[in-house]
């Protein structure tokens, strides 16, 4: 089958995946508070369901046949129209499913259908407006986010990239009311433009790059991937840069600091915590199952790219390691449910940045799949605890009895397991999932990330250092049980710590539905990427992942003097495998363990005496998010608003007010009032005017004029041509000329002086200087100009 | 100095011609009093000519009559023009006692 031949209504198939969610986003935004709460749901939750619909059946028939023919790399390309065209630079708004972007695909509708209908439930209580409005943005986003993962190009990819950008901006100042929630979102919005900044000079940079290669100025668009993933363009990849490195390492970098923009890395990952501000199926929509993942989808979309610059992959999987491990050890002591919840995405990501880092690309897709199901599913089940807080408050309030908690706060919670039964069930297998315990999701993914980074060796790198990240990483688990579990228990065991938590009840259907789709997803979705063994058998579905994804991204460094390519994944034997999953398994149990003899029956007296004791100060380390906020307000934000207050006195208040516009407003006052004194309507001024102008144009016309007198060379002979200007006379003039220089008027062969305006004299005879008297018929004045006209004769 | 006082050239018609000229000009553009400004524009008038002769002395041949003719001619004009002025300042003062220029606004706007 054709895939250009894929359209519906004239339009690629592909366009309307992204197409369907934005014309909800459309309706619902532009009719707002004209239509009920009732038909706003229906549109946005409607279209949603169509593009996951579509989805569903793109990736199963046209993708599967390109798939089983093994073009799944290539997949189906759609290019709907020529974007921007300049020199030799051209995009084209272009649409690619490839079996990499058809995982993000299915994930972000799948998740995002599941998340739009459990807001129905969770958003009831807004107006008319802001729930139309919620509604919009929601589909805003996912459109925007399929755009993302759809592109076929950089510059497609980044409309998408801003797109979701916004619209995370727009959702967390949702309850723009409340300016700590505003501000959350304009941190948000200003910590990825510095991301964003890096993204778009990577993206130059790889213009810049391949624009003189031969994969340039093809139908496709000099930044399309298939382009740029052309073996053509590797040369350029592994060209000298900077200090000899290779522009990889450039591009790569840079790319990767808008990826840490987008996915919270270190060190631009402060505002995801905030982020929390937004409702909470928007935190678990946006901020932990898709938006933050399209770094992670990013890096993996241009493999090829960072196999060619092993530096490049060593940056991406120590910040991955970096940020895994510092935002576990803030979420120790957070006691907000949500802000637990956002750290833990934030070391998820970080979890997924290494296994990108380690070339383990489809560790990283995988992770980033089941990671979107459990995550989302804790979020859902976090907004699930919350709402049924809320019914608490509210039942008080109503009774006329002091509220003492608020919704998020987990040391006023406990005890709610038997308020919230579905809830946390599946609220428990999502933490059983992320703490890496089998059969659950997390098991498998967050294995296949361990055992990829064990034993990772690539060129340049040290030898160890895939053992160090492996290390780094187990830790980084064992510290994911222990706080996944922590808030469990806080949340779901021991007695309720509140008046409030004794009153919680269990969320109605819309919202309890999504939870047991999402964790039965976190249940079975592990067994798609099962490791391969030698000894045993499996049947191919159980690592259909990996043959699933294998075409879209690149298997080998990129080594381009070598004579056999250079895989990045070694096979380890079974024993390995089996090894270091066992020790995985067993961190996760020690974790989880050791929260619930701590934390099993709420916080116990240990957690107190060690708090307060030997571990005053990493308790206090954690609880301040290791002052990240503290230290980047003093270094940057204060002195960037001194500066920016600066700019404001001197080019704002003093350029731009005093000078451009009230000093313009004066100018043309001044010349206003100038004019008023000349047209007073009489006509003598007007007079004066008259003169006063003939006599400038006389005074200028004169200027120009002054007694002279030019020469040339004609013949061996010089012509001199006396110019009396008006001043003297003009034609009346009577002229005089020593042409031989001996001081001496000349005079002609008869005898008279020589006055002819025109003289000629031989070559020869012409003296160094050449004087002209020229005396003016009326005022008897003489003038004399005098000109040297050549060197000192021999 | 007794060069300038009494050796008489082109010179001095031409620097009289421009005194004349300024003080009619000056007169047009100063006075308020309609009959004077129409005085100084006579003088203008005879600056003019003055300037008109000497320069025809200056360069012209000695029996080329050109500029007398055309002074002649201005003379004539500036007596018709003087007779059309002072009718309409006689016909203004009639009717308003006053030929102040100032005064004179009914035709404005």
């Amino acid at each position: 089958m054709d895939p250009q031949s894929l359209k519906i209504l004239g339009l690629p198939m592909l366009a309307w995946v992204p197409l369907l969610p934005l014309i909800g986003a459309f309706l619902t935004l532009t009719l707002g508070r004209r239509i009920s709460k009732r038909t706003a749901h229906t549109i946005a939750c409607g279209v949603v369901l169509l593009a996951c619909a579509l989805s569903i059946y793109l990736v199963a028939v046209p993708l599967w046949k390109q798939f089983k023919a093994g073009a799944g790399g290539v997949g189906i390309e759609q290019t709907v129209y020529t974007w921007i065209e300049v020199g030799s630079f051209k995009a084209q708004l272009a649409f690619r499913l490839d079996t990499l972007s058809a995982v993000m695909i299915l994930i972000v509708t799948f998740v995002g259908a599941l998340i739009h209908i459990y807001s129905v439930g969770y958003m009831h209580k807004e107006s008319d407006a802001s729930y139309a409005r919620y509604f919009g943005y929601l589909n805003l986003f996912t459109g925007s986010m399929l755009i993302l993962v759809l592109a076929a190009n950089l510059p497609v990819m980044f409309i998408g990239w801003e797109g979701v950008g916004l619209c995370s901006f727009l959702l967390i100042g949702f309850w723009y009311e409340n300016e700590s929630y505003a501000y959350a979102g304009r941190k948000a919005f200003i910590v990825n433009r510095i991301g964003d900044f890096c993204f778009l000079l990577g993206m130059f940079l790889l213009f810049w790059a391949v624009k003189d290669t031969s994969i340039a100025n093809t139908a496709r668009g000099s930044l399309d991937f298939a382009n740029l993933r052309d073996p053509a363009a590797g040369p350029a990849y592994v060209a000298g840069f900077w200090g000899g490195e290779r522009l990889s390492a450039a591009a790569g970098i840079l790319l990767f600091i808008g990826a840490c923009g987008k996915s919270a890395q270190l060190p631009l990952f402060v505002w995801l915590p905030d982020a929390m501000a937004g409702p909470t199926p928007v935190s678990a929509l946006i901020h932990a199952a898709t938006m933050v993942t399209a770094g992670v989808y990013m890096v993996c979309r241009m493999s090829f790219l960072y196999t060619a610059s092993t530096t490049a992959m060593i940056v991406v999987a120590t910040i991955g390691l970096l940020t895994a491990l510092a935002a576990a050890f803030m979420a120790f002591a957070q006691t907000d449910l949500k802000k637990v919840l956002a750290y833990s995405t934030v070391s998820q990501l970080g979890f997924m940045f290494v296994a990108a880092g380690t070339g383990n690309w489809v560790a990283a897709i995988f992770h980033l799949g089941t990671h979107a199901f459990f995550k989302a599913c804790l979020f859902l089940g976090a907004g699930s605890v919350m709402h049924g807080m809320e019914h608490g408050m509210e039942h008080l309030r109503e009774h006329g009895k002091e509220v003492d908690a608020t919704s998020g706060d987990i040391t006023k919670m406990g005890g709610m397991a038997k308020h919230m039964p579905i809830t946390r069930a599946t609220f428990m297998i999502s933490c059983l999932a992320i703490a890496g315990i089998f059969p659950f999701a997390g098991f498998f993914s967050k294995d296949e990330i361990l055992a990829g980074a064990w034993g990772v060796n690539p060129p340049g790198w040290p030898f160890w250092y895939g053992e160090v990240l492996w290390a780094g990483l187990l830790l980084g688990a064992l510290g994911t049980a222990f706080y996944m579990w922590r808030l469990y228990f806080l949340v779901f065991s021991g007695k309720e710590r509140s008046e409030v938590a004794k009153h919680a009840h269990e969320s109605p259907v819309s919202m309890t539905m999504p939870l047991v789709v999402l964790a039965f997803c976190a249940t079975i979705a592990g067994f798609i990427g099962l490791p391969h063994l030698t000894g045993i058998k499996l049947p191919s579905i159980m690592h259909g992942l990996s043959s699933w994804l294998a075409p879209s991204v690149t298997p080998n460094w990129y080594m381009p003097n070598a004579a056999e390519p250079m895989v990045i994944a070694g096979h380890a034997s079974d024993g390995l495998t089996f090894g270091l999953m066992g020790v995985a398994l067993l961190i996760g149990v020690v974790g989880i363990g050791a929260a619930y003899v701590l934390y099993g029956h709420g916080p116990s007296k240990t957690v107190e005496r060690l708090v307060e004791g030997p571990l005053a100060k990493p308790y206090e380390a954690s609880k301040a998010k290791l002052w990240f906020d503290e230290i980047y307000d003093v270094i940057i934000v204060r002195p960037f608003k001194v500066v920016a207050r600066g700019l404001f006195e001197v080019v704002d208040r003093f350029i731009i007010d005093t000078v451009a516009v009230n000093g313009s407003a004066f100018i043309v006052g001044l010349f206003g009032r100038l004019s008023r004194w000349v047209q007073n309507g009489q006509v003598q001024r007007y007079l004066a005017g008259v003169v006063v102008g003939a006599a400038l144009v006389f005074f200028i016309a004169d200027c120009g004029r002054k007694p002279d007198f030019t020469y040339k060379l004609v013949n061996n002979e010089y012509e001199f041509r006396a110019e009396a200007g008006a001043g003297v006379g003009g034609a009346n003039a009577k002229l005089r000329w020593d042409l031989d220089g001996n001081g001496i008027d000349d005079i002609d062969a008869s005898g008279n002086p020589l006055d002819a305006p025109v003289v000629k004299i031989r070559e020869g005879e012409v003296g160094t200087y050449v004087t002209l008297k020229i005396e003016d018929p009326i005022t008897r004045k003489p003038v004399t100009i005098t000109k040297r006209i050549r060197e000192e004769v021999q | 100095m007794n060069d300038i006082l009494f050796n008489i050239g082109y010179a001095h018609f031409l620097v009289l011609a421009a005194v004349l000229f300024l003080i009619g000009m000056l007169g047009v553009l100063i006075r308020r009093n309609a009959l004077i400004i129409l005085m100084s524009v006579e003088l203008m008038l005879n600056a003019a000519n003055m300037t008109l002769i000497a320069f025809s002395r200056m360069w012209g041949k000695s029996e080329a009559l050109g500029a007398h003719t055309f002074a002649l001619m201005v003379i004539g004009v500036a007596a018709a023009e003087a007779a059309v002025g002072l009718a309409i300042v006689v016909a203004v003062f009639r009717g308003r006692r006053n030929v102040d220029v100032d005064r004179l606004t009914t035709l404005r706007n």
